[in-house]
């Protein structure tokens, strides 16, 4: 199943800082492992990827280096100290929202 | 739609031309990654370009949030103030170079290039605008002799200072001794040399642009 677009966009940004915690990737590594870490509900246009991304880097919370790997160049983007800051807060506002959204759910179904 | 179309379309929607190769690069990487995947899945190369196409998205819509992240307004900004240092960053240099050039002379005792016998004269006088310093007696190869000098402006004296000679040599009559004479200006002042004919006593009469006239008998000219 995949995910209406407008859940994906407004949590797009804590997602794509979530991977990059775990590990550097390219534009297309990243949407693999969002794809795979999800069990194909975070199933992106994947051109809509890199406008994220690149607002990520411009607000300074993500920087990127170039690569070259067997003739390919790719751009391996990372968090910055000031992208964990950001993802903190994000995961906690997350938490908080996600747990309000369940509890009016379950009083719903009652 | 294949790869190149797609990008071409991406491409259009980025106003500032700097950075479409970047993009571009980055994505023709990326369509790529996925058109060897789908090919090892089994796929035609045509059929799994076709599909890697279709999975990027709306290309126009793509393109226009590219767009949004890659400003023209701040991207020409940027380019022109890289524009400008490197144009302030010429003259710059170029002043530079020459104010260090003008406080080496003026730094040194001056000397002329192509003299064969330096004879050092070492003769400082004061007066209200400059402070002027005779160095030395230079002979060239044609056996000519010059006098040659520095000229420091005080600093609350315009710096436009004297636009003449600092010094001249003359004849007990008032008239000049030797003909010519060059100098060259720095923010600290003037060096130069004015050449002269050198009497058989070895003495003589240097006129100041403040009208001071100067007796020096040169040592070793006798």
């Amino acid at each position: 199943m995949a995910v209406d677009k407008g859940y994906m966009s407004g949590s797009s940004q804590l997602l794509v800082l979530s991977v990059l915690k775990e590990k550097p990737c390219y534009g297309y590594e990243l949407i693999k492992t969002l794809k795979n870490q999800s069990n194909n509900v975070f199933d992106m246009q994947e051109g809509t990827l890199y406008p994220i991304l690149h607002k990520l880097e411009n607000e300074g919370l993500v920087c990127s280096s170039k690569q070259e790997v067997a003739g390919r160049t790719r751009k391996v983007y990372s968090v910055t100290d000031k992208g964990l800051k950001v993802l903190e807060k994000e995961k906690e506002e997350w938490k908080e929202f996600s747990s309000a959204v369940n509890q009016v759910l379950a009083f719903g179904s009652m | 739609m294949n790869k190149q179309e797609y990008l071409n379309v991406v491409r259009k929607q980025i106003h500032f031309f700097l950075d479409r190769d970047s993009i571009e690069e980055e994505l023709s990487s990326h369509l790529s990654e996925s058109i060897a995947d789908l090919m090892d899945e089994g796929l035609p190369k045509d059929e799994a370009e076709q599909l890697a196409v279709k999975q990027m998205g709306d290309p126009i819509e793509v393109g226009k949030q590219l767009n949004q992240e890659h400003h023209p307004v701040l991207g020409y900004l940027w380019l022109a103030s890289n524009v400008v240092l490197a144009l302030l960053a010429v003259p710059t240099i170029v002043t530079l170079i020459s104010f260090a050039y003008g406080a080496y002379n003026m730094l040194t005792p001056a000397v002329m290039g192509n003299a064969v016998e330096i004879v050092s004269v070492n003769y400082e006088r004061i007066t209200p605008t400059h402070r002027i310093q005779i160095d030395n007696v230079c002979v060239n190869e044609e056996g000519r002799y010059y006098l040659t000098y520095r000229a420091w402006t005080n600093w609350e004296y315009s710096r436009a200072g004297w636009s003449t000679d600092s010094i001249r040599v003359i004849n007990d009559d008032g008239t000049y001794l030797g003909g010519s004479s060059y100098s060259s200006s720095s923010f600290l002042g003037k060096y130069g040399y004015t050449s002269f004919e050198m009497p058989s006593d070895g003495i003589i009469n240097v006129i100041f642009r403040d009208g001071e006239i100067v007796e020096l008998e040169l040592e070793g000219f006798k």
